[in-house]
């Protein structure tokens, strides 16, 4: 692969890329249903820089459109960049993990087992809510959790993981509760379509609340993969070498799969079922910057943001008024692109 | 042609069930006939309770889920999030006000002018922040998350609950009128309603009784139907009909019940009547047989608005043409 | 440090649930020594090699390196120890031959500190004691068996230890291939002082190119000590059940088997 020759240019890459995303998640909140003037919105943002604040003049712009870009457009924004970034971190750290490019965030049973917690609350109906989440949030990263554990039980033999045991005890986990799902959507057809477009994922009600609870779950599980990206690249060889290595592989197998599945059900419950992300943009960047996840880690946390802030922005702008679950976004236009670069990967090595 | 017909049965569908369903059955509805003046309270008027009309703003106003709104002045610019609100707006002769809608809301023709904010489940917020809405009105249609969100986003939002009793479309009538400042109106709409299904009730009794089932959906999508828990069900009993799904509850039915019972009448959707005759086992109940499956506009007997009445002489006169010379 | 690379397999027993693969097995391994385990497929070579890397874990204290029972190391004490070159390398990934040589150095390298010019340096070396050089920029999925080969043994040795444990280094390669590397794998020894234990089918490269070797045969061991004591057609009769002739060869008067038929 070419791409090793330009090991130093990663780096200035890569903080282009950042900037990249930065340019991109403002162009996003110049956009959407509402007709609002490009210089108003950049009024608006500039006013609530700090140390501005109170100095740009915002006479003529009424509250409701400052409403629209500070409340809907930037929590929504910032919730699409933390879930897009946890997503591809998952997603990249479990494919070394699994040393298997399928690998993906929903793997273990996650998403199904967010999905049915979800299913549940819906079905029941609770009404409050808890530290301004939905019941049915909660009871979605419930369901993640105790999916990933029972999956997590069946796999343990002593202290060591199965590998092959863990994959197939998630995909039939999945099944049971897509099963289970698809019974109380029959039982409650009057529930069905609520609970259709909640395993659809969208970011339409996003907010503060929102972004503070999944920051942590972040900044915490993030900095642990970023920890072991060396170990990781060395796991992605292979177990037994990674052990005569050095490295305690059961272990570092536990604490990173406990940070996937944490980071999933906290993505998940706040913003649904998200497919794609985290399969496709690790793949792909995997394609760009190689396998070295000292690289490729960071490239997909940034990758991984982009991609959510520009599939959002196309569920906002594409059929106004209608929005489009985001989720349907990432397959309809990821789908393609991974597709397009996969045969240009198989040219090159043919 | 089928694929369509299916289509749209299943987007009837969706607007009956969602219709029918009880979002989280906080309020107990009595089954007294009288809309309930103290579901609302208007602090200004807590000293007198006999005062009701000219309201004076500013208004207090608590919903079905305790949101209190205050109405510093007439709301102006309305965005009713639920088709039988929107037809009680019309009712209400303030048409004018409504600024948005959903998707599904389609009487009366003038409706068009609105904009379309989203449908039950999605709604654009942004559409909804910039027609700078004075107060948005929700059902059980929607959901919990999308009304939080309008409320954190400042939003007035007036939640009105549909229950399963007939009277539940007084309710809403009668509090759509009052934050509307249309309480007359709704008041003189509540009363021709009620006149009209005491004369349906009057005009069928000691008639018999024939068995009848109401089709929600059918064939390859499963059979549903409007069981005695059901608000539809209950126009079924006052129109003098036998709903021979009165003792289960939900929404789900089967085919081979459905042929055990074996209906006097049927009653469908005009797009579903078709297609119901000619699918196989449905084809061969009596009712199909001897041409006694009527079509209806399930609009009118779903939503709980203010042509529910309408829709309970309709049925009154299939199963009892007779009453109704 | 240089007389390091004593290890001692003490009465080891090791079963798969309920399967004996290993029974009492006694053997030493010196510095400076390429020492050869042969056997029949399913004789317990692996496994044994397996044990000595603390890759399995036998039930009772049976493995010493310098006098040290490997359990009481910790794993990455005992990296610096001992290096596997394992018999199936196939990685998923496409590395470059310079990451996966670096990876060599990870008992070396704190978690959070970056590769130190010291590391650089023994990577580089590594990769000239094992003729990959010119590799280094090539990415892991490009090249040929025998290169992948030489790799992995560039990654042992940047780990710097006193002992390399080959499991089959040459079995899948062509015969030039299988030579000059078990020249390389003998030069580690002799020149360098290492350690060497290795695997092999073929025996007569471990008659040519190992000092001493063990013939295992049902998870025991049937017979050690220099090729020409190990390799009598007797022996080799007795634990593979051919019919060979033995002979010696011309040039390195090491014995030499010729294969006739099998029993």
């Amino acid at each position: 692969m070419s791409s090793f020759g330009n090991r130093k240019f990663i780096k200035p890459v890569f903080i282009l890329s950042i900037l990249g995303v930065i340019l991109l998640a403002i162009t996003s909140l110049f956009l959407g249903t509402a007709n609002i003037r490009f210089p108003d919105v950049f009024r608006i943002l500039l006013s609530y820089l700090p140390g501005l604040k109170g100095r740009i003049p915002l006479d003529g712009i009424s509250d409701s459109t400052i409403s629209i870009v500070i409340k809907l457009r930037l929590p929504r924004v910032i919730l699409a960049l933390l879930s897009g970034a946890g997503l591809a971190a998952v997603g990249s750290t479990m494919q070394s993990l699994f040393r298997n490019p399928m690998a993906e965030p929903g793997l273990l049973g996650i998403s199904s087992g967010a999905g049915l917690g979800a299913t549940i609350a819906i079905v029941i109906g609770f009404g409050d809510s808890i530290f301004g989440l939905g019941t049915t949030a909660i009871a979605a990263f419930i369901g993640a959790l105790v999916t990933v554990l029972i999956v997590y039980n069946i796999s343990r033999t002593g202290s060591r993981l199965s590998q092959t045991v863990l994959i197939l005890a998630g995909i039939a986990i999945s099944f049971m509760n897509s099963a289970v799902i698809q019974l109380l959507m029959i039982f409650r057809r009057d529930r069905m379509d609520y609970i259709m477009m909640w395993t659809m994922g969208s970011f339409s009600t996003a907010g503060w609340n929102k972004i503070f609870i999944l920051l942590p779950f972040l900044v915490i599980g993030l900095t642990l993969i970023f920890i072991h990206t060396r170990h990781l690249n060395v796991i992605s060889t292979g177990e037994e070498t990674a052990k005569s290595l050095g490295i305690e592989v059961e272990r570092t197998k536990k604490i990173l799969l406990a940070v996937c599945s944490v980071v999933t059900a906290a993505t998940v419950a706040t913003s649904g079922i998200i497919g794609f992300v985290g399969l496709i943009i690790p793949h792909v960047l995997r394609l760009l910057v190689g396998s070295d996840q000292k690289s490729l880690m960071p490239f997909s946390v940034v990758g991984g943001a982009a991609f959510l802030v520009i599939c959002d922005t196309l569920a906002r702008i594409v059929a106004p008024p209608a929005e489009i679950p985001v989720g349907a976004i990432t397959a309809v236009f990821g789908s393609p692109f991974f597709i397009a670069l996969l045969i240009r990967s198989k040219r090159s090595v043919m | 042609m089928k694929k369509v017909l299916s289509l749209s049965l299943i987007l009837v569908l969706c607007v009956v069930i969602l219709t029918g369903c009880n979002y989280d059955g906080k309020i107990t509805q009595e089954n007294a006939p009288e809309p309930k003046p103290t579901s609302t309270s208007t602090p200004t008027s807590n000293s007198d309770p006999t005062i009701e009309e000219d309201l004076a703003y500013p208004m207090q106003f608590t919903d079905d889920r305790g949101n209190v709104t205050t109405f510093e002045k007439e709301p102006e610019r309305v965005i009713s999030l639920s088709p039988n609100i929107t037809e009680v707006i019309y009712a209400l002769g303030q048409g004018e006000k409504l600024v948005g809608r959903t998707a599904f809301c389609d009487y009366p023709q003038d409706v068009q002018s609105a904009v379309v904010v989203g449908d039950f489940i999605e709604w654009n917020f942004e559409t909804i922040l910039s027609l700078e809405p004075d107060v948005v009105f929700a059902s059980s249609l929607n959901t919990e998350e999308n009304e939080k969100k309008l409320k954190d986003l400042g939003i007035n939002i007036v939640y009105l609950t549909q229950t399963e009793s007939f009277d539940s479309a007084y309710e809403i009538i009668g509090m759509t009128g009052r934050v509307l400042n249309a309480e007359e109106e709704s008041k003189q709409i509540i009363e021709d309603m009620k006149q009209r299904v005491a004369a349906v009730v009057d005009a069928v009794k000691g008639a018999d009784r024939p068995s009848v089932y109401y089709v929600v959906g059918y064939g390859e999508y499963g059979d549903y139907t409007a069981t005695g828990e059901t608000f539809v069900a209950s126009l079924l009993d006052m129109a003098g009909g036998d709903n021979i799904a009165a003792d289960i509850t939900g929404w789900v039915y089967s085919l081979e019940k459905l042929m055990e019972e074996d209906p006097y009448f049927i009653l469908c959707s005009e797009e579903a009547k078709t297609a119901f005759q000619q699918t196989n086992g449905y084809k061969e109940l009596t009712a199909v047989k001897e041409g006694r499956i009527y079509a209806i506009d399930d609009n009118i007997i779903v939503r709980q608005g203010p042509r529910l009445a309408m829709g309970l002489e309709e049925i009154a006169k299939i199963l009892h043409p007779e009453c109704f010379d | 440090m240089e007389t390091q690379g004593l290890v001692e397999v003490k009465n080891l027993n090791y079963a798969y649930g309920e399967r004996k693969v290993l029974e009492d097995i006694c053997a030493t391994f010196r510095p400076g020594m390429v020492c050869g385990l042969l056997g029949p497929n399913g004789s317990g070579k692996t496994t044994l090699l397996k044990n000595m890397a603390a890759l399995l874990e036998a039930d009772k204290n049976t493995v010493y390196v310098n006098g040290m029972d490997i359990k009481t190391l910790a794993v990455s004490q005992l990296a610096k120890e001992i290096s596997v070159v394992p018999q199936n390398s196939y990685i998923e990934f496409d590395f470059s031959v310079f990451d996966i040589v670096m990876m060599g150095r990870t008992p070396y390298i704190r978690r959070f500190a970056q590769e130190s010019s010291t590391d650089v340096e023994i990577v580089q070396w590594a990769m000239k004691t094992a003729r990959i050089e010119h590799l280094a920029e090539r990415s892991i999925k490009s090249i040929s068996g025998g290169e992948l080969q030489r790799v992995i043994i560039a990654r042992a040795l940047a780990q710097k230890s006193n002992i390399i444990l080959l499991d089959e280094p040459v079995s899948q390669l062509d015969i030039s291939h299988q030579l000059s590397i078990m020249e390389t794998v003998r030069d580690l020894a002799h020149e360098h002082g290492l350690t060497i234990v290795v695997v092999l089918h073929d025996l007569n490269l471990a008659a040519e190119f190992c000092d001493t070797l063990y013939l295992l045969k049902d998870g025991e061991i049937v017979c050690g000590g220099v090729p020409k004591e190990v390799l009598t057609y007797e022996r080799i009769e007795q634990v593979y059940q051919i019919v060979c002739l033995v002979y010696e060869n011309p040039v390195s008067q090491k014995p030499h088997i010729i294969p006739v038929h099998s029993r």
